[in-house]
């Protein structure tokens, strides 16, 4: 709402507050004909939107692909430096210091990614079935009244 | 009249959610959904503490089994028609915000950085709302009622009762269709209000009366949009755009860790001051850093500008789009560092201590790979090390060649110039974007992005008016600070100050007033007793200034300009060139002006132009930047923002400082020693000098009047290089003083006497009689029309003064007594 609105208490028009006012049937009935055409139309496209914007959220919160592009950096940039003065021993160590940096890195961004895909996953999931639910919805909102008044009044 | 018939408002796309509003409308739904979650949450609990119970109670010890699962079902049926309800709102919501973001395709391709063209206009919903409720073909009324309509009222200045008022007093009703707006191509709520306004004469003229022109309509239904729109585009929070700004992990897995830099600097990258609502101001600003640091390698940056122009903000707005990965991919997954300086410099102690610290903070920001080290107040750093004997530039140096590392550093405009610039090497290692004062425009967006926020905070509700009065008022009367801080900074005074006074709208008038309490310049409102004082300027100078009817005719005509509000904003209240002999009334004239309108004689200040000829006279007046030392005029203006100010013996300065006084007459400002404006425009400068006096001498005893000889005068002076023309001109008035005559110089000495006798009776408590002996005493000691008042004002001295003082001390008189000097005083040795 309008801070304006709020702040220097207009005079609202009947029509901006109210609930069932005064609309006449033809409109409702047009209103529930637009409804209804765009829960089975339009609204399959708008979700399908919505649901591909949060699985591109997983790959991107988990940066997934940077992380696959990145697997063997070595973890965190922590290593040796290999000696200017050659000697066997020292450069096998950095070897293997370097090695199990690498090691770690690629552990450590496996498991995210791991996680990340199944959290995509479950969000593809997820939305495949609010997909179903959703042509059943009208039906379900029905079914749900018919058994909550059930309820209520038979135990 | 076919077209007519096509569009009607059923075939608009945005039917649906009219009839949705109407019926079961935004507010109401929401304010639905709180109460439905609430209720379902309780019954859900009631349902569980119930199942619960049951479950834990064997059947045989509780003898009402039958009613206590009544009751667990009835729960459950209440919970299940609650939730069925809340589904049902949930659906209605989300065919409300796909209809309305649909129709607003285009907004959001635009925001987006998409052209218009990609998706076509459509009527927008708001427009679509006044024309669904309309009433008798009545499109005003319906505009009135609409919320945005209303909002845009009221950012107008008007509130319900004068809306109501002029609804009902109008003459016409403006009668149009949805087919005019196809036709004239309105589709928006911004068009639209300004159709009307184009199109409908009398809503201008209501506008109009409350002093809303077409400018301040157009800004007034720009920014209620602009909120409007905001307000929508935050509930989606499944766009890309707010989903991006959660963040990622993961990033900084291929970086180093910053374990010492994290003791002296802070990441501003994350949550930093993330304007994540705010419109963005330094766009241009980015984009420079941006291209700086894309360089293959010296991608260092200084950011040079004035303290309060806004330099961190860009560095914050740049972290901001890093943060959101809105810059070019090899910025991205950047961490912006601010290190602090003082820190570094305060704990080092000693030069080798401070050297190490910050060769070991370079190179683990190299050794990271990620960091871009920000440098806040660098030149306060350079000199802060340098005084431990470190040259913090000498050990950045390789750093700041190499490809490894970025950095922003941030000085203000007259320390880099003192402190860096010397460093040849700066230039090339880093690349400088000066931040300037941002101009009008900009300032507007960001004190209307303020004024939200303290909305929020206050319950204030500013008008645009306000805001563009703010802007103005902190450009012309706010001396100290610079654009756009002081503009912020009195929209942040102006919020509580509201409050206090107990009202909600601010005004115009609201601002001056505060500005007024402020500064203590007399602006907004003129109230009834300074109205009197305006209009009776020429009488009560008069009491102190004897003839020179011209001189104050000139003076009190600029004063009531500028109070009016009709002077050039631009140029200083007034500025006056005195010529004339001495002793006829210039600097007394001045200080009348002080006194009376300013109130105080201490509103006028002086300066000795003669004192001002030598080489180092501008030096002296602005201040010198070698010497790091400010002027006597810029220390003189910063602390004398408002009043007279009295250049005597103008003719004797330099002219040098000659062209100095060309541009303060003419802008308003000039620069001081470190580059900095500073703001004159609230002066009233009068210049005198005798130059020319001869002449006028001349032409009074050949019974010529000033006025047929100011030319040849004027003439005279400027081509004997006295003054240049250029400068004669810019003067707002260059006013002749008469030499006095006899009559006029026995009027100033009954004046001095006048003066004096107040002076003893306020201080001492003596009575004087000015009686004619007194008059006839100083008419024969002081009388010399060649010097005017001055040998006059010594005679009082001389004279009168004298014999009083001997009387004091002898104890011939005491407090108390009344006065009467005879001839024999003044004959006494």
């Amino acid at each position: 709402m309008c801070l304006s609105t709020i702040l220097f208490e207009k005079k609202i028009p009947t029509w901006y507050n109210s609930i069932y006012m005064n609309v006449p049937r033809e409109k409702l009935i047009s209103l529930l004909e637009h409804y209804f055409s765009w829960h089975y139309g339009q609204a399959y496209r708008d979700i399908y939107g919505v649901w591909m914007n949060f699985v591109w959220f997983c790959f991107h919160f988990f940066s997934i692909s940077e992380l696959l592009g990145s697997l063997f950096q070595p973890w965190k940039r922590m290593g040796e430096e290999y000696p200017r003065v050659p000697d066997l021993k020292i450069i096998l160590q950095t070897f293997v210091v370097n090695l199990l940096m690498r090691f770690v890195g690629v552990m450590v961004r496996l498991l995210v990614i791991g996680i990340g895909l199944a959290f995509a996953s479950l969000v593809f999931f997820i939305g495949l079935i609010i997909m179903a639910l959703w042509t059943v919805m009208p039906i379900f909102i029905v079914a749900i009244i018919i058994i909550g008044l059930a309820l209520i009044l038979h135990g | 009249m076919d077209k007519r018939e096509k569009t009607t408002i059923e075939s608009l796309s945005v039917y649906p959610l009219l009839v949705l509003e109407q019926w079961f409308p935004h507010a109401t739904r929401h304010k639905f959904f709180r109460t439905l979650i609430l209720s379902m949450s309780f019954f859900f609990m009631v349902f569980a503490a119930l199942f619960f119970a049951n479950q834990n109670i064997p059947a045989e010890q509780n003898p009402s089994t039958g009613v206590f699962l009544r009751l667990i079902s009835f729960t459950e049926g209440v919970f299940l028609l609650l939730f069925s309800f809340w589904t049902g709102v949930f659906l209605l919501e989300s065919f409300y915000r796909a209809v309305y973001f649909h129709n607003r395709a285009y907004k959001i391709r635009k925001r987006q950085g998409g052209s218009d063209e990609d998706v076509p206009y459509e009527m927008s919903s708001e427009v679509a709302t006044v024309f669904y409720f309309m009433e008798k073909d009545d499109v005003i009324r319906s505009f009135c009622n609409s919320p945005l309509g209303f909002e845009i009222l009221v950012r107008c200045g008007f509130l319900s009762e004068s809306v109501n008022e002029f609804l009902e007093t109008r003459e016409n009703v403006l009668e149009i269709t949805l087919d005019d707006m196809y036709e004239a191509r309105v589709f928006d709520m911004e068009d639209f209000a300004l159709f009307l306004f184009h199109n409908y004469p009398e809503f201008a003229e209501f506008l109009f009366k409350k002093g809303v022109g077409e400018k301040d309509f157009t800004g007034a239904v720009r920014w209620a949009v602009k909120v409007d729109e905001d307000s929508r585009f935050k509930e989606r929070w499944w766009s890309r755009d707010h989903l991006k700004k959660i963040g990622s992990l993961g990033k900084d897995f291929t970086y180093g860790n910053t374990y010492m830099l994290d003791r002296y600097a802070h990441d501003i990258t994350i949550g930093g001051a993330a304007p994540s609502d705010k419109e963005l101001h330094w766009d241009e600003e980015v984009k420079r850093v941006e291209s700086a640091l894309s360089k293959a390698k010296e991608a260092n940056v200084m950011l040079i500008g004035d303290d309060g122009v806004g330099v961190l903000d860009v560095v914050y707005e740049f972290a901001y789009r890093v943060d959101s990965g809105d810059v070019p991919s090899h910025l991205q997954n950047k961490r912006l560092l601010l290190v602090d300086t003082n820190l570094i410099v305060a704990s080092a102690k000693e030069k080798g201590i401070l050297e190490e610290r910050l060769i070991k903070l370079l190179n683990e920001a190299a050794k990271a790979g990620n960091i871009i080290l920000v440098f806040d107040h660098f030149t306060s750093f350079v000199t802060g090390a340098r005084s431990l004997g470190t040259d913090a530039i000498d050990i950045m140096n390789p750093y700041l060649s190499s490809p490894l590392i970025h950095i922003i550093a941030l000085a203000p405009t007259e320390e880099y110039h003192r402190v860096l610039a010397p460093n040849g090497e700066m230039s090339t290692r880093f690349e400088l974007v000066s931040v300037k004062q941002p101009e009008g425009g900009r300032i507007i967006s960001l004190l209307q992005d303020g004024a939200l926020l303290l909305e929020r905070r206050y319950g204030v509700f500013f008008t645009y008016a306000s805001i563009i009065e703010i802007l103005k008022s902190a450009e012309n009367y706010i001396t100290d600070g610079v654009m756009p801080d002081k503009a912020t900074d009195l929209l942040m005074e102006i919020a509580p100050y509201m409050v206090q006074k107990k009202k909600t709208l601010v005004e115009k008038n609201d601002v001056l007033e505060y500005v007024r309490l402020k500064t203590k310049i007399p602006v907004g409102e003129i109230n009834p007793e300074e109205k009197d004082k305006l209009k009776h300027l020429e009488e009560e100078l008069h009491e102190r200034i004897v003839g020179q009817h011209d001189a104050i005719k000139a003076v009190s005509d600029a004063v009531r300009r500028s109070r009016a509000g009709v002077r050039d904003p631009k140029k200083p209240i007034g500025s006056f060139l005195f010529l004339g002999p001495t002793g006829v009334g210039k600097t007394e004239t001045a200080k009348a002006l002080a006194a009376v309108y300013f109130n105080s004689e201490d509103k006028m200040a002086r300066l000795d132009m003669s004192e001002y000829q030598g080489e180092d006279a501008m030096e002296r007046l602005i201040g010198s930047f070698e010497l790091g030392k400010p002027g006597t005029f810029s220390m003189l203006v910063k602390d004398f923002p408002y009043g007279v100010l009295l250049l005597d013996e103008f003719e004797k300065t330099s002219k040098e400082v000659q062209n100095l006084f060309l541009s303060v007459l003419d802008e308003g400002f000039f620069s001081d020693m470190g580059g900095h404006r500073v703001n004159v425009k609230n002066i009233i400068f009068i210049a005198t000098s005798n130059a020319g006096s001869e002449m006028m001498y001349d032409s009074i005893q050949h019974g010529e009047s000033l006025h047929s000889v100011k030319q040849l005068i004027v003439d005279s002076i400027i081509k004997k290089g006295i003054l240049k023309p250029e400068l004669m001109n810019r003067f707002d008035g260059v006013i002749l003083f008469n030499p006095l005559e006899k009559k006029d110089i026995i009027e100033v000495a009954k004046i001095m006497c006048e003066n004096l006798r107040k002076r003893l009776k306020d201080e001492h408590s003596i009575n004087l009689v000015v009686n004619q002996v007194i008059i006839d005493e100083l008419v024969k000691e002081g009388l010399d029309p060649l010097n005017g008042g001055r040998p006059m004002a010594r005679a009082v001295k001389e004279k009168i003064e004298r014999v009083i003082a001997e009387k004091l001390i002898s104890g011939e008189i005491q407090t108390g007594m009344t006065v009467e000097l005879e001839q024999a005083d003044f004959e006494r040795k």
